[in-house]
């Protein structure tokens, strides 16, 4: 009431900024209603239709798809099989590239510009193509198998492709340049002088990354990790190529279903489950967000 | 000039046996820059030694060296006898304390000073109560679960320094411990930083560009310039007997004037002859100095008694609270600064007052010119 009486005499066509919030935020609520919300929308109305013969589909109201997913063990040990390599996937990234980052971030002023430039590099390059380069260095005659064979160390070309091995290299390297710059931008709170305070408080090399150093960096290893595990999941191509249909990942039977076997509704409820894991990685996410805070 | 000062002179390693840290011959250089050059500093025990001198003067380099966060170029550096320059800064058992406090900001208060006492796997009960000990001694007991960044400026400066004495090290050094706080408190500080100091008897190196933080803390200051050790003496001899004039000018403010050596004793500045008594071997082009605060002004006509004299107007007068500068301006035309006191007992000149100056001959200090 008070504060409503405070307000000095304006003109009416005049906004104040609380007024102004909505209308500055409508753009983006637009381009997202009609680019994210009513696609999702559409899915969720697809998946829960029924699919007939022949790629046919018979509009209704029926959970079946969603029972035959949840009931079938072949799509459970799918999700799995996912989750659980996309798990693997951002652990090793965050590992590799853990270092990269807080290289980069100690580097001098002139040389960081040019190693993040490095690091960005070989998103200049289309993933399809990264991934043949995958092909060509880890196929039966590939770059490592033919000096495996050379050496003599193996009589028989090593199996490092279409299999689970090679989609994770494949990502993994796909992916680093993502999880690095999370990394860096989260090395912010990063303060040198914290580590020489921990070191000269007698915490040796290790102790100073264990207890101050990754402690202070965690919001980036958590954006980091939350970014490419989403990316990982969502991935189609590189696990495509490089799984040579032996590798069943979600992306990868979201592909199958609606292309080859036009099974529209059931790759749909795929999409959907796709999505509540994304919730629950954001979810995991904020929550460890607000513990470190 | 530096080399030819007889206190810079003062032979190294001659306290060595006395001695609880000794810088002998310490060097550091960046490239082509020579950060700290032949530095020989011997600090006794529970001795508070500032390292006083402007930025780029090599005194938080030096500190660095000590604590082992930056190694030597070359030279040694001892803790009571023995060499520690090769030990990694965890093994060195000094507490420091950073200018930007550099407090764990995911830690609680407790937990940063706590972290010391860990590293060194004090058990449990006893770290417990060493914290407490500790952050009762900077009277921050009540803040112990608070996170860095919930206090004041003070108060991280305050859990910094616990920090830094919960593990009873050797040595404490202080990198500018002050600079980030505001006047009022810095006074405080001073007076709560030297009181713990001495109450704990430990050996202190003090990093400060703040000559009054360096003269009114500290038991003796070195004062650097461009690497080398300028003069080291307690703070009546860095301020009463500057050795260079580089110190004369960096600690406290002084007038300077160029003039001739007549004979060892008398001054020409400009046709006028001055007396001094601080002349050391010095003739022929000098510079002479003397302390704005030491020279009197009275009215004209006022009998000499056998000080220097010399006749002026007032050019500007600066009222500063607790005292006056003026600005005064010698016949012809070279200028003095002079300091009084406010007050009650002094007489207030303002602009164009003609007044008599008069110092003391022991007060006028004579450098070399080529300085």
């Amino acid at each position: 009431m008070n504060a409503a009486q405070a307000e000095p005499a304006r003109s009416p066509f005049r906004l104040n900024g609380r007024q102004l919030v909505p209308i500055l935020i409508l753009p983006i609520l637009l381009v997202n209603a009609i680019s994210f919300l009513w696609p999702t929308f559409s899915l969720l109305r697809m998946s829960l239709n029924e699919p007939v013969a022949g790629g046919a589909i018979r509009e209704t109201l029926t959970l079946q798809t969603y029972i035959d997913v949840m009931t079938d063990g072949f799509y459970l040990e799918l999700v799995w099989n996912s989750i659980y390599l996309c798990s693997i996937i951002t652990i090793v990234t965050l590992i590799l590239s853990y270092p990269i980052a807080l290289f980069i971030h100690r580097a001098d002023p002139k040389w960081r510009s040019i190693l993040t430039l490095m690091v960005i590099s070989p998103l200049l390059v289309s993933a399809v193509v990264r991934t043949y380069g995958w092909v060509i260095i880890l196929g039966d005659q590939g770059l490592i198998n033919a000096f495996l064979m050379s050496t003599g160390l193996v009589e028989r070309p090593a199996r490092l492709i279409f299999n689970n091995f090679g989609v994770v290299v494949g990502l993994i390297e796909i992916l680093m340049p993502y999880m690095i710059l999370s990394l860096m931008a989260g090395f912010g709170r990063l303060d040198p002088r914290l580590e020489e305070a921990a070191q000269s408080l007698g915490a040796k090399r290790f102790t100073t990354l264990r207890r101050v150093t990754i402690p202070l960096t965690a919001p980036g290893i958590a954006l980091g990790c939350l970014l490419v595990f989403v990316l990982s999941i969502s991935s189609f191509v590189t696990p495509k190529l490089l799984g040579g249909g032996r590798v069943f990942l979600l992306a990868t039977e979201i592909y199958d279903q609606s292309i080859v076997l036009l099974n529209w509704p059931l790759a749909a409820s795929l999409s959907m489950l796709v999505l509540v894991i994304f919730g629950a990685a954001l979810v995991v996410y904020s929550r460890i967000v607000k513990a470190l805070d | 000039m530096l080399a030819t000062s007889p206190v810079a002179t003062q032979a190294p390693g001659a306290e060595e046996g006395d001695a609880h840290l000794l810088l002998d011959h310490l060097q550091k250089s960046f490239g082509d820059f020579q950060a700290v050059e032949d530095l020989n500093v011997s600090v006794r025990r529970g001795e508070l030694i500032a390292l006083l001198g402007p930025s780029g003067c090599g005194k938080t380099t030096t500190l660095r060296m000590i604590a082992g966060l930056s190694s030597a170029t070359s030279g040694r550096i001892l803790v009571d006898g023995r060499e520690i320059q090769s030990l990694p800064a965890h093994d060195r058992d000094m507490g420091l304390v950073f200018q930007s406090y550099a407090l764990f900001p995911h830690m609680s208060v407790e937990r940063n000073v706590a972290f010391g006492l860990e590293m060194r796997g004090i058990a449990r009960d006893q770290l417990k109560a060493r914290v407490a000990k500790a952050l009762e001694l900077v009277q921050l007991g009540h803040l112990a679960q608070r996170r860095p960044r919930e206090l004041s400026g003070g108060q991280q400066q305050r859990v910094a320094l616990a920090r830094a004495l919960v593990i009873e090290p050797s040595i404490l050094l202080l990198d500018e411990p002050l600079s980030n706080l505001d006047a009022k408190l810095r006074d405080q500080m001073r007076v709560e930083i030297r009181d713990i100091q001495q109450r704990l008897g430990i050996t202190s190196v003090f990093v400060t560009h703040d000559q009054v933080e360096a003269l009114s803390m500290c038991d003796r200051i070195a004062v650097m310039d461009k690497g080398r050790l300028a003069q080291i003496g307690t703070p009546q001899d860095i301020y009463e007997r500057p050795a260079t004039p580089f110190v004369a000018e960096f600690v406290g403010r002084i007038n300077k004037l160029p003039g001739q050596m007549r004979d060892n004793s008398t001054i020409t500045v400009a046709e006028r002859t001055f007396k001094t008594t601080r002349n050391v071997g010095e003739s022929g082009d000098v510079t002479m100095m003397i302390r704005p605060h030491r020279i009197e002004m009275v009215k004209r006509g006022t009998p000499s008694d056998g000080r220097n004299v010399a006749h002026g107007t007032i050019a500007r007068a600066t009222y500063v609270g607790d005292i006056l500068e003026y600005s005064v301006e010698l016949t012809d035309g070279v200028t003095l600064a002079v300091e009084t006191a406010t007050g009650g007992h002094s007489r207030t000149f303002s602009h164009g007052d003609e007044v008599e100056l008069r110092w003391s001959p022991d007060d006028t200090i004579v450098f070399g010119a080529q300085a």
